[in-house]
């Protein structure tokens, strides 16, 4: 009999020492100590036992349950200051909050309006609905002009009377417009009835905005959607995201131009990207400049996409040519100034290694939530 | 354009390295977008600018490169002479700005026939397939020197006369590629005593070809106006050797050297005899003088350049230089102003030896317009609220606009659409929405919660507006409490949902939102008609706001003292007639209970055994609270007490326990 009393007390230690949380204790406790457990079946079993063996059996059996039963409060006791719970898994997957998120464009841009803010550049914003003045003439681009043939553009049909308005950040030297605060917005309209109406083909009729309203020193940048009548493939898209910036002041020359542009660049790209500046053509800056850097996929070695040069062309650039400054009634004497303008999508393709322009704005969440 | 490098080494000695050649154009704005091995030869792909009309040659690139590695010219010799006999041909320019310059020159007893092989192989180098020696010279002529040529059959032409004119409206020509072309004013074009024969600059006609039969021809040679042959060449929508050359203006001067030099090859390679030459010239004849400051150099460009290293950089473009006056060479006619000299400079100076420095100067402090600085803000709140941005495309169909309820005249239409599904100017965000719904359900994304901030459109003008759908989780009340989420962030006045009737909203579940009772946007579940036009069945919830109307009512955000004392909540559940809106509840609990009332919060909406028909359950919490006191029990029990007699009165309520 006292073999087995051992055994019982032998299979509660290890037990006793497997269990671990509040739970496991009391089972343990139920099993041995509650009212049908092992140990107090066996204590009830002893006053059927020969006399002689009672008194000694009914002492260890006794001693066994007050220390068994002070081991399982104890250990209780320190489960609970330690509150072991039930272990979990924790390979299993975390439960995620759903959150949403930013267009990948928007997220470009707004790096790129991060690194103009802080060059003191502010953001002006202009219609996507122009006038052949602003989108053509007054860049330097009279009717006729080869580099019309460049920037292929959607005409809209004619209306009776389009307000073109722009919203912009009102300069020391702006004229401040009314100031009520119900008239947050210091809007511009301004009717063109007989002018031919068209979709941007790009952001610089900004530049015209502003100047016709605004007195120089000025830094602008400009974001927003254009338009061009082009097919669409994996490269080519009807709409696209430009940014357009430019400063004008006394004494603005090419040298600041490249070091504003390379300060953006490197900002944008990595501060060790190399970035290089040839001469181009646009009817709207002279000089001109289309602004390269090294491939960010062969740095330099030349592949597929750097069509084998080394150098990925990123953006174009120029002093302002004297003739818009011209048609916006400033002196080509006084002021100089650079404008610069790239497209969005590219720089997004470049960075995020997309390979198709089209995912942009077929709007796939599974496209959308990698970004 | 196509260079290849054994022709381009006939005109100048070039040691370097394709490459090397290949890099160095680049880098002074005539870029080499790439280098093709064709067997022997290396031809560098010319992308050029369309103010570079002359470099659009051989000896025009040659030029160039002559001036970027200082070595000299070697130009073709060329017999100076013309036969300039009167009588056989007589040229008349009827229109002096389309055509100012003509030149007409006779060659008889010509032996049409196919050109030698170094001929032809350079032609087909540059990818033009070969025609007979006459032909063949004249495109040899035009990629040599950039001045395009036609040769006329002269025994077709009638009455011996050229004219120079505009076509008549719906006169006929066929053109040399076979094709019958119906032209108008605006077109140029070579006529003889009769009928049209050429195409000003763009392409001779099919009635006075040269062919294997010519014996007598008549070599063009000429000036046409940029602008005039772009238009013509646009809308006859043909484009050319010939015509990319003139839309990009072509040297006037070079118009005779052209000629002559064509002349010496047929008489060389198809004999004959030279008879007559004609010039007919409008042109002014004096070259163009500009004058440079060295000083505006400098501080236009931020270098330090004296006035012998411009000279000498001026110089070796062909430029002559007296005192401060620079004459311009008759080919660079893109230059015609001090700012073009300046370019010149920088270029052959080289862009990467200008230095780089930031601009110095004030900065101007502005105030950023409301928009721009909200429009991150707003996105923030919304994607905190789950919801992920869409950017979608201006335009959509007209049949979606209709759909949208707008009638035709309302949409701005585009006159040049690519395709039908985008014809019109999108005059709300709603059909973008859906489309990349119907995109994602179509790839197994059931759950889509998008906004959109983006411009719309109506004749009268262009506006942000922001759009939001949820679909596949949440209803109705989930949009609605984004869009209170964001008027809460913003600090504009809760929005209150007004009736409205909308063409593609479900009857009974739309409503236009007002904030401070100005009509600001719309919000409701999508009609399943409308869904299914779009190509789903499952259910869609949407709201647009125009958002400058819906930022107008944003006030300062102002801290306001916490509480000293505490609130006491109690609940109510209320059973009350359907018709009776959750707002004119709260609105009676507010005017019934006073200033103690701080806040009526909605938890419950039951409807079911426990309510009568046509009846519902609603149930609030309203915490009370004082500004300088404890409130107590008692107070509060009477205070509630009294709003629950008074809602039973007004409103017809029955108090559930």
């Amino acid at each position: 009999m006292e073999e087995r009393l051992k055994r019982i007390k032998g299979e509660a230690r290890r037990e006793l020492d497997k269990a671990k949380t509040l739970e496991d204790l009391e089972a343990l406790r139920v099993k041995y100590l509650g009212r049908k457990g092992a140990l107090i079946l066996f204590i009830r079993e002893i006053g059927k036992m020969p006399k002689e063996m009672r008194p000694s059996l009914g002492k260890l059996a006794n001693e066994i349950k007050k220390t068994l039963n002070q081991k399982i409060e104890e250990r209780k006791a320190k489960a609970k200051e330690r509150r072991v719970l039930a272990p979990l898994d924790l390979t299993l997957p975390g439960k995620k909050p759903s959150l949403g998120g930013l267009h990948p464009i928007t997220q470009v841009l707004n790096e790129v309006t991060r690194i103009f803010s802080r060059l003191g550049f502010r953001i002006v914003q202009g219609p996507e609905i122009e006038t052949d003045y602003y989108n053509f003439e007054a860049l330097n681009m009279p009717p006729g002009h080869p580099a019309r043939g460049m920037l292929d553009t959607f005409y809209l049909e004619k209306v009776t009377s389009h307000m073109i308005r722009i919203n912009r950040g009102i300069g020391e030297s702006g004229n401040r417009g009314s100031s009520s605060p119900s008239h947050r917005f210091s809007v511009s309209p301004f009717q063109h009835s007989c002018s031919q109406l068209l979709l941007r083909s790009h952001t610089s009729p900004v530049q015209i905005h502003v100047m016709e309203k605004e007195k120089p020193p000025i830094r602008v940048i400009s974001l927003g959607k254009v338009y061009r009548y082009e097919a669409v493939d994996a490269s080519h898209l009807p709409m696209f995201h430009q940014v357009e910036g430019f400063m004008v002041d006394e004494g603005i020359s090419f040298s600041h131009l490249k070091g504003v542009l390379e300060v953006f660049l490197n900002e944008l790209f990595g501060p060790k990207t190399p970035v290089r500046f040839r001469p181009s053509f646009f009817p709207y800056t002279e000089p001109s400049a289309e602004v390269d850097i090294g491939c960010l996929i062969c740095k330099g070695k030349g592949c597929s996409v750097c069509k084998r040069t080394g150098w990925l062309e990123i953006l174009g650039s120029g002093m302002i040519d004297p003739s818009v400054f011209k048609a916006v009634g400033y002196d080509p004497e006084k002021y100089t100034g650079f404008a610069f303008g790239m497209g969005i999508e590219r720089i997004a393709m470049l960075k995020y290694n997309i390979n198709d322009m089209r995912l942009f704005f077929e709007n796939d969440l599974r496209f959308l939530r990698q970004f | 354009m196509k260079v290849p490098l054994s022709w381009l080494k006939e005109y100048i000695d070039i040691k370097l390295s394709s490459q090397e050649l290949a890099h160095r154009l680049t880098m002074a704005g005539v870029e080499v977008s790439h280098i093709q091995k064709s067997g022997k030869n290396t031809i560098l792909e010319l992308d050029l600018t369309t103010n570079r009309g002359d470099c659009a040659s051989i000896i025009g690139v040659a030029r160039e490169v002559s001036a970027l590695i200082n070595k000299p010219l070697k130009l073709p010799k060329i017999n100076k002479e013309d036969k300039r006999k009167k009588g056989i041909i007589k040229v008349e320019i009827k229109d002096r700005k389309g055509g100012p310059r003509y030149t007409g020159r006779v060659i008889e007893n010509v032996r049409v026939k196919s050109s030698p092989p170094w001929l032809k192989e350079c032609l087909k180098s540059m990818g033009i397939k070969p025609i007979n020696n006459v032909v063949d010279i004249t495109n040899y002529v035009l990629f040599e020197t950039g001045q395009p040529l036609h040769a006329f059959d002269l025994n077709k032409i009638k009455e011996k006369k050229i004219i120079v004119r505009r076509a008549k409206e719906g006169e006929k020509i066929t053109t040399l590629d076979g094709r019958k072309r119906i032209l108008d004013k605006s077109i140029l074009v070579i006529a003889d005593g009769k009928r049209a024969i050429a195409l000003a600059g763009i392409m001779g006609g099919e009635n006075t070809q040269v062919t294997n039969k010519t014996r007598n021809i008549l070599l063009e040679s000429a000036y046409f106006d940029p602008i005039v042959v772009r238009r013509g060449s646009k809308k006859i929508n043909l484009f050319t050797e010939s015509s990319y050359r003139f839309e990009r203006d072509v040297d006037p001067e070079g118009v005779i050297t052209a000629s002559r030099r064509a002349r010496d090859l047929i008489l060389k390679l198809a004999g004959g005899e030279e008879v007559a030459f004609v010039d007919r010239n409008f042109l002014p004849r004096k070259p163009k003088r500009i004058t440079l400051r060295r000083e505006r150099v400098n501080a236009l460009l931020g270098t330090r350049l004296s006035w012998n290293q411009m000279k000498g950089m001026l110089k070796k473009l062909g430029f002559k230089i007296k005192g401060g006056s620079v004459e311009v060479p008759s080919h660079r006619r893109d230059i015609t102003r001090e700012i073009d000299l300046i370019e010149e400079i920088a270029r052959i100076h080289g862009y990467h030896r200008i230095p780089s420095a930031l601009p110095g100067g004030k900065i101007t402090s502005y105030s950023q317009e409301p928009l721009e600085t909200l429009a991150p803000r707003i996105k923030e709140i919304l994607i905190a609220c789950g919801l992920r941005e869409v950017i979608n495309y201006g335009f959509i169909s007209l049949e979606e606009g209709k759909r949208m309820g707008f009638a035709p005249r309302e949409i701005i239409k585009l006159t040049n659409p690519l395709t039908e599904r985008q014809n019109v100017m999108r005059p709300n965000l709603i059909p973008g929405l859906l489309k990349n719904l119907i995109h994602n359900l179509n790839q197994g994304n059931s759950i889509v919660k998008v906004f959109e901030l983006g411009r719309v459109f109506s004749p009268k003008k262009e506006q942000m507006a922001l759009g939001a759908l949820l679909s596949g989780e949440g209803d109705l009340y989930d949009l609605k409490g984004i869009l209170e989420t964001l008027c809460e962030e913003l600090a504009i006045p809760s929005p209150r949902i007004g009736s409205a009737s909308l063409p593609f909203l479900l009857p009974g579940r739309e409503g236009e939102i007002l904030i401070a009772n100005r009509k600001v946007g719309l919000l409701g579940e999508m009609d399943p008609k409308v869904l299914s036009y779009f190509g789903t069945e499952e259910r869609a919830f949407v709201f647009e706001l125009d958002l400058e109307e819906f930022l107008l009512s944003r006030r300062a955000k102002r801290f306001r003292e916490l509480p000293k004392y505490p609130a006491i909540v109690r609940d109510i559940a209320l059973s009350l007639p359907e018709k009776i809106t959750s707002e004119e509840i709260v609105q009676t609990i507010y005017s019934l209970g006073g200033e103690l009332v701080e806040g009526v919060e909605f938890f419950d909406l039951y409807r079911g055994t426990q309510i009568p028909s046509g009846h519902k359950g609603l149930a609030y919490s309203i915490s009370y609270r004082a500004k300088n006191r404890t409130l107590k029990d008692e107070e509060i029990k009477r205070l509630h007490q009294r709003i629950s007699l008074g809602l039973e009165k007004r409103l017809g309520a029955r108090i559930r326990k």
